[in-house]
């Protein structure tokens, strides 16, 4: 690894192979390919690099110049600075969107951990039929939203919905859900607890499962009950398995859109006026392409700080907890 | 818990069966309640799908429609490019992000797993945090790039900035450490080069990575929604996702002809879901994968 790091910023092959033979020259020559193996090195890696200096970097550079300018496609881009991000902050639709939004991930995050944690700590025995039942639970994953969306709005529909006619059993009056302010959001939610609740728990299954049993039998001599075992086995070791539950379900649920788009087009009044949703028109129906690509960036920042909080706080509790 | 207070009052040995019954019966019946919760919004949307007009509206739900409707999925065709167009569009974007996706990342992955040169552990952790910027602020920019290419509301404006990612170059340098050295210094020996390597020994032994990536990368271009929304304009060209939301929105309680619409954008995802399923779990698992 000699070479790599006294070449660690050639990044052009030409300059770097030099380099590499330079570093070989020095050492006893145990690697007379080494040349070969680095040009060799360039010429796997190159259509993936050259793919991503195109459509992740040049774009991440575009997106962020777009960000400081006014553009509707049309004329040509006005630079102006920070005005986006300083219009953002007096826009009402923007903080009614990101109000929208981090409700419907408050709403998401707790009823998507509880609920399938709970499921894979009862499935969490010797079963036979697992295959068959984690199958059935994939299959909302693997669905497309688009198609679950559509079938949601069939079943939350407030007349002939099956949701209604269930209700309707046991003398509940039909409900709007997706028409009234108060339901149309937590209805949203709940397509998406449902869509990824059979993976996370699968996720949590797999971290159950890799508890080992002895602790519990040794818990159990000492008299432990179910809910102690629980507390200072089952969670504890669970850790890391609820951290990446949690940080890629956070980070899904703040882009939420496809729900919003097809089920109520951010209504009724806004109440499923998502961030993402806001920023699709922005962008792509009103053709402020900075305005938008100005939202892009703070979500972007948002997110990073998110994760960065998750990733604190909880590796600080596993070291407590496992010490 | 109820179970831990059944253990306390009979005497040890019959209380664990006991309890062991508690916990077998409660685990069979919440796996039923979620099988049942996960299924049925699939299984009324295949009944919907056969229904006539008037038995949808029928109230208390029916679940066995009278006779089955065909009509409804020929009528797709007759009034939307749906099969001639929507379905084919999707399966052709889906082909050829798969296979250059698999070609693309397994290269990279080969090289970062295998081949030393200078620069390679840096641009590998440029890679991994590539993959924290979130989709949404590269889709404003490309959408700019495609369209100064000229390329918008065509399918190569999905096809290209698809062709290699950042999670495929990852995964598969995951798998590929995991494969023993000595496999390849006998095919050294006999004088093969990177690539004979690469393609004879390495790409034949990730068969199950390449198939966990393939089906991933399936569900996920299959699935796409908001980039062929966005970058594609006449209906011809629409992908199948898009040419539902058309339907939705143009015949928004047709709810029969949109549950048959939803039943065959779902087939190809069911067909390659289960032919791969044992794949998704484990490759799910091993790499942290996410959706």
């Amino acid at each position: 690894m000699a070479g790599t790091s006294t070449t660690g910023v050639a990044n052009e092959p030409a300059v770097a192979a030099a380099a590499a033979a330079d570093a070989s020259a020095k050492k006893p020559p145990r690697r007379p390919r080494l040349n070969k193996e680095t040009l060799a090195g360039y010429l796997f890696i190159a259509p993936g690099v050259i793919h991503s200096l195109l459509f992740i970097v040049f774009v991440l550079f575009v997106s962020a110049f777009l960000s400081l300018t006014r553009w509707d496609l049309v004329s040509s881009p006005e630079f102006i600075g920070i005005q986006n991000y300083v219009d953002l902050f007096s826009d009402e639709l923007f903080f009614i969107t990101i109000k929208n939004t981090v409700i419907f991930v408050l709403m998401f995050i707790p009823l998507t951990i509880t609920l399938s944690l709970s499921v894979a700590l009862a499935a969490n025995t010797k079963l036979r039929g697992l295959a068959f039942f984690r199958t059935a639970y994939f299959f909302p994953y693997v669905a497309s939203m688009v198609a679950v969306a559509i079938v949601f709005r069939w079943l939350f529909s407030s007349d002939y919905g099956l949701i209604n006619g269930f209700l309707g059993w046991f003398g509940i009056d039909p409900v709007n859900w997706l028409n009234s302010c108060s339901t149309a959001l937590p209805s949203i939610a709940f397509v998406s607890v449902w869509k990824g609740l059979g993976w996370n728990m699968t996720l949590f299954l797999a971290g159950l499962q890799g508890i080992p049993s002895h602790l519990y039998e040794a818990a159990a001599l000492d008299g432990a009950g179910r809910w102690r075992q629980f507390r200072d086995i089952t969670w504890p070791l669970l850790t890391p398995t609820t951290f990446f539950v949690l940080v890629t379900s956070v980070l899904g649920s703040f882009q939420v859109f496809d729900t919003a788009y097809l089920m109520t087009q951010g209504g009724p009044e806004r109440c499923t006026y998502t961030y993402l949703y806001y920023l699709y028109q922005q962008g792509f129906r009103f053709f402020n392409m900075g305005y938008a690509a100005a939202m892009a960036w703070l979500l972007f920042a948002v997110l990073i700080a998110v994760t960065f909080i998750q990733f604190k706080f909880l590796n600080k509790r596993v070291n407590y907890e496992l010490g | 818990m109820s179970s831990a207070d059944v253990s306390t009052r009979v005497p040890p040995a019959q209380g664990s069966q006991v309890a062991k019954r508690a916990r077998r019966l409660s685990g069979y019946v919440a796996l039923s309640f979620l099988a049942a919760v996960s299924l049925i919004p699939f299984a009324w949307m295949i009944s919907t799908s056969f229904k006539q007009r008037f038995e949808v509206f029928i109230y208390p739900p029916r679940w066995i429609p009278e006779s089955l409707q065909w009509d409804n999925y020929l009528s797709l065709w007759r009034d939307f490019p749906f099969w001639n167009n929507w379905i084919f569009n999707s399966f052709k974007i889906t082909i050829f992000v798969v296979l250059a996706q698999l070609l693309v990342c397994s290269m990279s992955a080969y090289a970062f797993a295998r081949l030393r040169f200078p620069g390679r552990d840096l641009i590998f952790y440029l890679y991994l945090g590539s993959m924290m910027v979130p989709d949404v602020v590269n889709l404003i920019p490309t959408f700019v790039l495609m369209r100064s290419l000229g390329l918008l509301d065509s399918h190569a404006s999905l096809i290209i900035p698809a062709l290699a990612s950042a999670i495929g170059i990852f995964m598969l340098r995951q798998f590929f450490l995991s494969i023993p050295r000595e496999l390849e210094d006998a095919a050294r020996v006999d004088g093969a080069g990177y690539w004979r390597i690469y393609w004879d020994v390495i790409l034949p032994l990730s068969k199950p990575a390449l198939a966990t990536l393939g089906v991933f990368l399936f569900i996920w271009t299959w699935t796409d929604f908001i980039t062929p929304l966005i970058f594609l304009s006449s209906p011809e060209k629409y992908t199948l996702t898009v040419g539902q939301a058309f339907i939705n929105g143009q015949r928004s309680s047709d709810w029969e002809r949109l549950m048959a619409a939803n039943v065959m954008s779902l087939i190809p995802l069911l067909i390659v879901y289960l032919a791969a399923q044992r794949h998704i779990v484990q490759g799910v698992t091993l790499t942290g994968l996410k959706g």
